[in-house]
């Protein structure tokens, strides 16, 4: 028969086991949640600009041609959202708003609140960061497309590229739009609290 | 009028399950991630799964149960997205034929002793895992079922097979002295 003593019983093993960690603090993982929050919308500003400008390098650059007026249009369009995005979220692109020193230390619950508020504008303003991307991401389509394929043939075979970029871009609302939701729940249950 | 602060009560029902669970709540941490990085952020997870939670803590169980379901309920989300990266995960009948030919080594000091049973644990899937765990944590049957959600016949079932695989795995065989 298996003999069992104490020091070599596993739950004995598994209870002794070192503690490898200090202690969790409440201060800590609200504080190292709230960072996530925020390190999270900024790098998703930063990439929806950022792919949307380099739509548009590629499209100034590589693409032989004048463009047209329509396209003129929509390239103007661009570089104009891409403006207004960077000054409607300057602060939390340059991090303007970050809260002082002692805050981020300790940010307490109302802190961890505002983050979560900002985070679900973010996510359900998605269309106004995400904006010049998806119409950069058009133009690029509808000029490679047109490029390869003149005239007649041009609304036909830059249809596929295009449903799939609707569909992906509804995909992204979608996901974002249920993400806000569950914000929305944290908030509700923080709100009970405050 | 509230007599009570909610957000101190809450705070105070945490305080009180960190203290008297929190090593409980690093181990099974340990049980369910083995990479260190990500270890420190399934805690943090558990913690501020488990501090919201409390909001809604309504005495109907014990703190105990409501910890350990929060922690488990948890960290069994977090294997299923990390799931893309790892193993296939198996079950406690089918991890048994995995210990064949691998019989308890009379010499095994406690670090390799605890590596084996992480690594034991951390190849179970989710409910499998929650019950080893329970158990390592010597929590009767019936408290094992309240957070599992299964019948404490099942339980029994499970403990019975749990404890064959670690004596097999980690306690001395007198047979073979």
């Amino acid at each position: 028969m298996p003999e069992q003593s104490s020091e070599n019983d596993p739950r004995r093993i598994w209870k002794d086991q070192p503690q490898e960690e200090p202690d969790v603090k409440l201060n800590h993982f609200v504080g190292h949640r709230t960072q996530q929050l925020y390190a999270s919308t900024r790098s998703e500003i930063v990439v929806s600009i950022g792919a949307a400008l380099f739509f548009l390098a590629v499209l100034a650059w590589r693409i032989d041609g004048t463009p047209d007026r329509l396209q003129q249009l929509g390239y103007g369009l661009v570089v104009v959202w891409i403006a207004a995005s960077i000054y409607w979220f300057r602060d939390r692109i340059w991090r303007r708003d970050q809260p002082p020193a002692e805050a981020v230390a300790a940010p307490g619950l109302e802190y961890y609140r505002k983050e979560l508020q900002r985070r679900r504008a973010h996510l359900l303003n998605a269309w106004l960061w995400h904006g010049p991307l998806f119409l950069a991401s058009l133009l690029f389509v509808a000029s490679v497309a047109g490029h390869s394929f003149p005239n007649a043939e041009r609304l036909r075979s830059v249809l596929p590229l295009g449903l799939l970029l609707a569909l992906w871009t509804a995909m992204g609302f979608w996901r974002r739009y249920r993400q806000a939701q569950e914000i929305q729940r944290e908030l509700d249950q923080l709100g009970t609290l405050l | 009028m509230s007599s009570r602060d909610p957000v101190a009560e809450q705070n105070e029902l945490y305080a009180r399950a960190v203290r008297e669970f929190g090593r409980a709540l690093d181990r099974l941490s340990a049980g369910y991630e083995g990479d260190v990085e990500k270890r420190r952020d399934l805690r943090q997870e558990i913690h501020l799964r488990l501090w919201r939670s409390l909001t809604a803590f309504d005495g109907r169980c014990s703190l105990r149960t409501w910890t350990f379901r929060v922690a488990h309920n948890t960290a069994a989300t977090w294997v299923d997205q990390e799931r893309r990266s790892r193993s296939k995960l198996v079950t406690l009948e089918e991890v048994e034929p995995w210990l064949v030919g691998s019989a308890a080594e009379p010499d095994l000091d406690r670090p390799r002793a605890l590596a084996q049973l992480t690594s034991l644990i951390q190849r179970l899937k989710p409910l499998d895992r929650q019950i080893m765990l329970c158990y390592l944590e010597e929590l009767d049957n019936a408290t094992i079922a309240d957070i599992t959600g299964l019948t404490p016949a099942h339980v029994a079932v499970k403990i019975h097979r749990i404890k064959a695989i670690l004596s097999r795995r980690f306690i001395k065989d007198s047979s073979h002295a």
